[in-house]
């Protein structure tokens, strides 16, 4: 099954460097395809290189779009990570 | 037969006085290997510098997270299909890795100033890659050099034999830099490291000079202010975090900035607020204006890494630092000509780009402040804020988000000082810019050595100034600061205290010092006022005695 979800991010420093390690940690736990859409732009949202790339800033508004076994699994935790600002501190 | 002492000038990423042998870190494994046979070499070195940065423990917070960046970009499906993709069109194992890391960096580098800054952490993966099990071992006090190092390099060996690191192309606040600085080991680039030979006898010194072949006297002489510098600093740790104080009242203390880099670094020290953000360096650099979406980005992520007052000063053009790019005429006096906001103010355009990218910024980052640089008059600070309001106006027509942030004058023209108690009410704050208001007051041209004499901040003249622009800030409820090089001088930091001195802007690294010196000051009041400029011994003294307690 295919599941989509919007997310707003609000952690210091957007999708960079350690969040972004840290998200397709987690997501290459699970059984999925995972996408990530930001300003038109689709990348492998399991490849830290092709996150990073896209620039995610504080406050700025992203697409994931998961397809697989463990779509819904994979989603809590990426909405988990997201709300819990990567364990950034502030 | 002895060899002459030789200094070459660095740029410090970590202070400190290290002393030791040259060792050049230099690795050379190349892989020639192509097709089938190269991809399974490449296994093999991705899963033995996995395994080694998994066994890496007990690091810094810092000094972690670049290792699960390669974690993350060795396990990277992208990373081995363009390694691959190369491989397949003929490269050897080494040219493939090569190459996909430097596309890798650069494609990185464009993301965001954090990233670009960790650049050349980045770009040492694909050494690391092809070397993953070359450990530097030594016994002897070495001083490790090559073109470009990262903390991957030190990790996992003995380092208490590292008394310094050189390299010729390196960041501020590069992991590395940051690392250094955790473990205390000096660390400055920008030398030619072509230069330099095994083995030769080096010292670093706290200016950031390399010295090859130091003399013995000039050895003795380091090692007794490396023993009192450590004392120093490791009292001064201790007050890096504190608040620092003045009869129950709150001082601020600031950092002096110039770019993002500068920001990082200071946040890095626990800064909590900028007193001086010099927009002009980022426009010197360039040979064409900066873009409105590009002067945005600096002050928004500039902003974002302090909790306190960020105060942008807008760019101070003139006197002593010229534009490419706009046609400015030759001034006889150029110190007394078009300059700061009077340049601003001529070439608008400029000044309009830079201000909207200042109150879009301000609206993402409340601790945004603006700060006009040079000003004389009344009329200036109205026309200034009559372009504010005119972008307003059409930013509010178009929907764009803005917010009006506190604004700010410089006070560095005597007149203006003496004029303060008029020019506060049009504004919210004010900063006093003392190497320009010393030398219009004194009237002493500081590029001219012959007259040095003259820079005098504890002259009467120069203080009643100062304590004229604290007092009308004062009976307006509003509050005084000073980001120019007297801020940061111990010497005149209890005098400026006692005058009701409410920010001090300086130099990142003298901030330490500065509280330390106020918290010395709890318990050893001066009272120097009224001043008169005879009392400066009072002030010495109050210094020496202060040195001798922080060496203890």
């Amino acid at each position: 099954m295919t599941i989509s979800k919007e997310f707003e991010l609000t952690n210091k420093t957007g999708l960079h460097a350690r969040p972004a390690a840290n998200l397709v940690k987690e997501l290459s736990n699970f059984n999925c395809n995972a996408k990530i859409v930001y300003n038109n732009k689709e990348v492998n949202a399991k490849s830290f290189i092709s996150i990073t790339s896209l620039g995610i800033e504080k406050g700025s508004k992203i697409t994931v779009i998961l397809d697989g076994p463990e779509a819904q699994e994979a989603m809590q935790t990426v909405e988990n990570l997201i709300n819990t600002k990567f364990g950034e501190e502030e | 037969m002895t060899n002459s002492q030789i200094i070459l000038k660095g740029t410090k990423a970590s202070e400190g006085v290290g002393i030791g042998k040259l060792f050049k870190i230099e690795y050379s494994a190349i892989y020639n290997q192509k097709n089938k046979e190269a991809l399974d070499i490449l296994h093999s070195l991705k899963e033995k510098l996995i395994n080694k940065i998994h066994l890496l423990k007990n690091l810094d917070s810092n000094t972690s997270q670049i290792f699960e960046i390669y974690d993350a970009i060795l396990n990277d499906p992208y990373f081995e299909n363009l390694i691959t993709k190369y491989i397949n069109q003929n490269l050897s194992l080494s040219e493939a890795i090569n190459k996909t890391v430097s596309e890798i960096s650069i494609q990185l580098s464009k993301t965001n100033q954090y990233m670009k800054e960790r650049i050349s952490d980045i770009e040492r993966l694909s050494i690391v890659l092809q070397n993953p099990n070359t450990d530097i071992y030594k016994e002897n006090a070495v001083i490790c050099f090559s073109e470009s190092l990262a903390v991957i390099d030190f990790v996992g060996i003995d380092i208490k034999n590292v008394k310094g690191v050189v390299t010729s192309s390196g960041s501020k606040i590069s992991h590395l830099a940051i690392w250094c600085r955790n473990n205390d080991i000096p660390y400055i680039y920008n030398i030619d490291t072509t230069q330099l030979t095994n083995n030769l006898d080096a010292a670093i010194d706290l200016n950031g000079n390399l010295i090859i072949n130091p003399t013995q006297d000039f050895l003795n002489e380091l090692k007794l202010e490396k023993l009192q510098r450590e004392k120093v600093i490791t009292k001064a740790k201790q007050f890096k975090s504190k608040i620092s104080k003045f009869k129950n009242k709150e001082i601020k203390i600031g950092a002096n900035i110039g770019n993002v880099e500068d920001a990082y670094f200071a946040s890095q020290m626990d800064i909590k607020s900028v007193g001086l953000f010099r927009t002009e360096f980022m426009f010197l650099a360039k040979d064409k204006p900066l873009e409105e979406e590009q002067q945005y980005k600096i002050y928004k992520e500039s902003a974002s890494l302090f909790s306190e007052n960020v105060i942008i000063r807008t760019m101070d053009i003139g006197g002593d630092k010229d534009l490419s790019y706009i046609n400015i005429k030759k001034e006889l006096n150029p110190f007394l000509g078009i300059r700061g906001l009077r340049l601003s103010l001529k070439y608008k355009e400029l000044f309009k780009t830079q201000l909207k990218a200042l109150l879009r910024a301000a609206y993402d980052q409340k601790n945004i402040c603006i700060m006009f640089p040079m000003v004389s008059i009344e009329e200036e600070i109205n026309q200034a804020k009559a372009i504010i309001e005119e972008l307003v106006y059409k930013m509010e027509k178009q929907g764009e988000p803005y917010r009006i942030p506190q604004i700010g004058i410089m006070i560095e023209v005597p007149s203006a000082a003496l004029n303060a108690e008029k020019l506060i009410k049009l504004v919210d704050f004010m900063s006093i810019g003392t190497n320009d208001l010393i030398q219009y007051t004194m009237a002493m041209d500081r590029t001219n050595n012959e007259v040095d004499y003259l820079y005098q901040p504890h002259n009467n003249g120069v203080i009643k100034l100062i304590q004229n622009v604290i007092d009308a800030c004062h009976v307006n409820n509003k509050w005084a600061g000073m980001c120019g090089a007297m801020a940061g001088e111990l010497l005149y930091y209890p005098l400026l205290l006692e005058m009701g001195l409410d920010e001090f802007s300086m130099e990142s690294s003298q901030t330490i010092l500065i509280k330390m010196y106020n918290e010395y000051l709890q318990n050893h009041e001066l009272n120097l006022l009224p001043w008169d400029d005879a009392k400066l011994n009072v002030l010495q003294e109050s210094y020496n005695d202060f040195l001798e307690w922080a060496k203890n």
